[in-house]
């Protein structure tokens, strides 16, 4: 810390010497009120000269006195000028108007959409829910995890999963962070849904490249969601009612200009339709999912804001009293932004994350009850200090302790003395500092460090182990006690050069670490799939990622096109010994082998943001692999979300003010997979024989959907539209899984039966939106 | 209980999605080496000990056996050697021992230039103390379960397999493995439910409580993980971890065997 302050101040004294004064201030949209996050603020007089607003729609400028038009602007909204003359520090909000998609509006561009370009960042990806609600989806039922993986680079884990891979990571090495609070499992209903309603959501990021310094804790991306802080100006409703699931939002002003609420909510009924059935079996049984966003904001004064956010969802799956199984997350979020002087901002968050899921069996006279746990108490310290038009500094700290119940098992019968594994406990902090410095209007290079120690501490049995995964010794660590600590520097460093107007180039380099690792070993993951920390045996993961990219746009900044290029090398990456018992193992760290991982690609993105027609083609052509010493000879073998291309085409259309049309088309090449190449008898019973991981591939996967959304009434306090979709269109039979098994019908051989799951699905959803 | 669960989950998951189908594809597998099998056996019941040897063959052949003949079988027994007789094609028996609980064997296979061994020391007999059948709801069906009793043996790591067979009625057998986690010492009372529903009074079940080695648990564990139906869930299926040397498929048990049989009334 010490060594930061010193930078800092080294930096400021070198910056002080002429008087600068700042313009600041909040930029917020003009009907809703919320903040809108990431707006852009240049000046005229200065070219290259901006700042971007902070994830509270904050921004400060610093410039010397003078005269000057600023420029506020964020996509889809319509820009705007505004003088200043610049004698004294001055408070500047904005309210920009939301350009709304119909025909006599879309010639409206706003003047800074070339962030893309001017970003130091590379490998970052924005959605608004906007874009969200107008792409087809399984079901009909928007959702963002499905929708980021439709960009490049950026894979979803298996046919209808919110699960995603990035970059050649796997699905646990993202960062899923929920207004700061890490979510540890984002899929409801076996995948098929994932936990963000998309209704309750203002922004989302997905870093895939060079992740900022203030993220830590995953080695592949960060996926940073915003919840909307409730309408400040005046009362909403809005929902909407599926065929799978319906959903309400109810926000609200508080005190006008100074607190406001925001409640969404969500349920599936597929179990009701299981109620219907003639089979007595599908009508006592239970599925579905529910969640609730809750946000609550308060404006002390022009300095001090306090948001309280909360998020509350549970899958529900049973049968009669016979067999319960429900897991979900929790989290909740108390933030306090301070603004120390209008040039330092600051954020204080406490949170907490918690995922469980509980099991009860109750049938034969056994009564058996499994549940398990991850909780995390975070407590986060972030400055922001809008130094002068060249640095732009951020720094903090950040201290999480975990708490990790990995199976409790209690009941009668015949487990009536069966152990529950010991809780364990992590205590992870870090501090960071990161310069954004603009060298010149061209060169900006933003460089930063992450320092993390990670302790396993006690109570618990600390074990070690032998080669073979036998326990070696065994000792009791007390209470408290540091059984093991790591210490990681994260450096991030890149750089982006503006070529001309229209191109630009970047370059990145990121160390990443992660100290909690999933433990699944079925291909979609599971809800009673575990965490656990690194501790005196699995060391952290390490992630060391290379980026460089090509931006240019065309037309007035009307068609963004972009080639980015990664090379990723990944170390202590986790895999199982054969037979491994991952769940209920009190020494489930036997059951570990470790080894390494590359991943490398090439990124192309056309991508156009304004117009009737919007959309993009992305193409991905990548390379991910893993090597361990007992897997296929020590030799590296592709990765199961190994794919050499990827396609996805995304368009969506204006038709006329009433009627907009979406499609999008994926095509790749099917995951890495584990085929048998011969077979034998055991027992009278064929068995297959493998020789190597993943050395063959599942057909290729391509898939359209279309969708459509007629807007019925738009009026000052109404709005409604019905939106229908095809989720597969073309009822392609993609493979979900490939079985291997004795053929019935041609006794003496066998076959290989493919599963697909679903043909066409029509979805159709009424939304409504009372204001 | 992991298993189930996920079997479970993977069927409503099934139900749900109405629209999933199944269909039979050509795939071009590759060919693959023809590796030996080794089934080898010895329990405490006379004329018991038995090797089958095989090999493996293509995915895409028939499933004709593909029996190695004139290998050179021999098993020590605490230090006396014998040699088994190719009583069939790749059929290696040896009818005059009767394996002893606490002995430790060793089969050596001398198979086309190439030595398989593997040791195994049979544990000590636990036979079932009673079984009975009874019936239970499971979900919404009335099933018939067959209840057995046996006392475990404290102290030790106890490994057992169960054998269900109810006349042969159903054409497949499960892998029913078990080990004494969960109830070390205790007097153990068990339960198999039958999803058979062709069975009528007069049938005869059969239960059969196995007594096996740790490494031979491993081996049927991982077997079993594989010929489960959801083998296609698996992020990586893989070959059984077989107590063989020399990188022969199968394995090699020295196990005790008690048997039981209950007729099944009205």
């Amino acid at each position: 810390m010490k060594y930061f302050l010193s930078l800092f101040l080294l930096i400021y004294s070198l910056s002080i010497y002429s008087q600068n004064f700042s313009v600041s201030g909040t930029i917020k949209d003009s009907k809703t009120g919320e903040e809108l996050i990431g707006a852009i603020i240049s000046v005229k007089e200065l070219p290259g000269t901006g700042v971007a607003a902070n994830a509270y729609g904050y921004y400060s400028l610093i410039l010397k006195p003078g005269k000057y038009t600023l420029n506020y602007s964020y996509v889809g909204y319509e820009s705007v000028e505004k003088q200043v003359d610049l004698k004294a520090d001055i408070k500047l909000n904005m309210n920009l108007v939301y350009a709304e998609q119909t025909l006599k509006t879309v010639e409206i561009k706003a003047e800074r959409a070339d962030e893309n370009l001017s970003r130091t960042q590379m490998g970052v990806e924005k959605l608004s829910p906007r874009e969200i609600k107008q792409i087809p989806v399984l079901f009909g039922e928007q959702d963002v995890l499905k929708t980021i993986q439709l960009l490049p680079g950026v894979q979803g884990a298996g046919e209808g999963n919110a699960g995603f891979f990035v970059r050649g990571g796997s699905a646990d090495q993202n960062l899923i962070l929920l207004d700061e609070a890490p979510v540890y499992n984002a899929s409801h209903l076996l995948g098929f849904f994932s936990v963000f309603n998309s209704d309750a959501i203002k922004d989302v990021t997905l870093y895939k490249g060079t992740m900022p310094a203030e993220f830590g804790g995953r080695i592949s991306s960060v996926l940073d969601v915003k919840m909307n802080d409730g309408n400040q100006n005046r009362f909403n409703a809005k929902g909407g009612i599926g065929l799978i699931s319906s959903r309400l939002t109810l926000e609200a002003p508080i005190v006008k200009d100074r607190s406001s609420f925001i409640i969404s909510g969500r349920r599936t009924y597929a179990d009701v339709f299981l109620k219907l059935s003639q089979d007595s079996g599908l009508r006592q049984s239970r599925l579905y999912f529910y969640d609730l966003n809750t946000k609550f904001n308060y404006k002390i004064n022009e300095k001090n804001r306090i948001f309280v956010s909360g998020y509350f969802g549970r899958d529900n799956f049973g049968f009669s009293d016979v067999f319960k199984f429900d897991w979900g997350n929790a989290t909740g979020t108390l933030r306090w932004n301070h603004l120390f002087s209008d040039r330092l901002f600051s954020n204080t968050s406490a949170i907490v994350s918690n995922y469980d899921y509980q099991i009860s069996v109750n049938a034969g006279g056994q009564e058996v009850n499994i549940s398990s746990t991850i909780r995390d108490y975070n407590f986060k310290q972030d400055y922001q200090w809008f130094l002068s038009n060249n640095h732009t500094l951020k720094f903090g700290w950040n201290s999480i302790y975990h708490i990790f119940i990995p199976g409790q098992i209690s009941g009668n019968g015949f487990l009536e003395n069966a152990i529950s594994n010991e809780k364990r406990y992590a205590w992870e902090n870090s501090i960071y500092g990161s310069d954004e410095w603009k060298v010149n209007p061209q060169l900006t290079v933003g460089y930063g460090l992450r320092l993390t120690s990670f302790s396993y501490i006690g109570p618990g049995t600390i074990y070690t182990y032998t080669p073979e995964g036998e326990v070696n010794t065994e000792r009791t660590a007390g209470n408290g006690e540091f059984v093991k600590t790591y210490f990681n520097p994260e450096p991030r460093i890149n750089a982006s050069y503006r070529i001309d107007e229209l191109q630009s180039v970047k370059a990145g380099y990121a160390r990443t670490v992660q100290n909690l690792h999933l433990l699944s070993n079925t291909t979609s993951g599971n809800p009673t799939d575990i965490w656990i920390p690194s501790s005196n045996n699995v060391k952290p993961e390490l992630g060391d990622q290379y980026s460089i990219g090509y931006f240019r746009n065309l037309e007035n900044n009307k068609y963004e096109l972009s080639a980015e290029s990664y090379y990723k090398s990944l170390y202590n990456q986790i895999d199982y010994r054969n037979g491994a018992d991952l769940a209920f193992n009190q020494l489930v760290e036997g059951e570990l082998v470790y080894g390494t991982g590359r991943a490398y690609g090439l990124e192309l993105l056309a991508r156009k943001k304004i117009g009737r027609l919007t959309g993009w083609i992305g193409y991905t052509l990548a390379r991910t692999e893993r090597k361990f010493d007992d897997i296929n000879e020590g030799k590296y073998y592709p990765a199961r979300q190994d794919r050499t291309h990827d396609i996805s085409i995304v368009a969506m259309y204006t038709l006329s003010p009433k009627i907009a049309l979406s499609a999008n088309w994926v095509y790749y090449t099917g995951n890495a997979v584990t085929f048998p190449s011969g077979k034998y008898e055991i027992e009278g019973q064929t068995i297959n024989y493998y020789t190597e991981r993943n050395g063959y591939r599942m057909p290729a996967y391509h898939r359209l959907d279309l969708g459509l959304t007629w807007y019925r009434k738009n009026t000052e306090t109404y709005e409604s539209n019905w939106n229908l979709s095809f989720y597969n269109a073309y009822a392609r039979r993609n493979a979900y899984t490939i079985n291997f098994r004795d053929s019935e019908t041609n006794p003496g051989t066998t076959e290989a039966v493919k599963l697909s799951l679903f043909r066409i699905v029509p979805s159709l959803t009424y939304n409504f939106h009372f204001k | 209980m992991r298993n189930s669960i996920n079997k479970i989950l993977f069927i409503v998951s099934g139900i749900i999605l109405l629209s999933s189908c199944e269909q039979v594809i050509e795939l071009d597998l590759r060919d693959s080496d023809a590796r030996i099998v080794v089934e080898g056996s010895i329990t405490d019941e006379p004329g018991s000990c038995r090797v089958k040897i095989s090999r493996v063959v293509n995915y895409d052949a028939a499933n004709t056996p593909n029996p190695v003949s004139g290998a050179n079988v021999t098993l020590i027994d605490n230090g006396t050697s014998y040699i088994l007789e190719e009583a069939a094609p790749g059929l290696y028996e040896l009818p005059l021992l009767t394996g002893v609980p606490g002995h430790t064997y060793q089969l050596s296979v001398l198979a086309n230039g190439n030595i398989y061994n593997a040791t195994c020391k049979m544990p000590e007999k636990i036979s079932i103390d009673t079984l009975y059948l009874d019936e239970e709801v499971f979900f919404v069906d009335t099933n018939l379960t067959a209840n057995f009793e046996f006392q475990d043996i404290s102290g030790i790591r106890n490994f057992y397999r169960y054998i269900y067979d109810d006349n042969e009625k159903n054409a497949r057998r499960n892998i029913l493995i078990d080990d004494d986690t969960f109830y070390d010492g205790q007097l153990v009372e068990q339960l198999i439910v039958s999803f058979n529903d062709q069975i009528e009074a007069g049938d005869t079940i059969r239960l059969e409580l196995w007594c096996i080695d740790e490494a031979v648990h491993l081996y049927y564990k991982t077997l079993a993980s594989i010929i489960d139906g959801s083998s296609g869930q698996l992020a990586a299926p893989a070959n059984p971890t077989s107590n063989l040397s020399g990188g022969a498929m199968g394995y090699f048990s020295a196990h005790t065997v008690s048997k039981r049989t209950v007729i099944v009334t009205e």
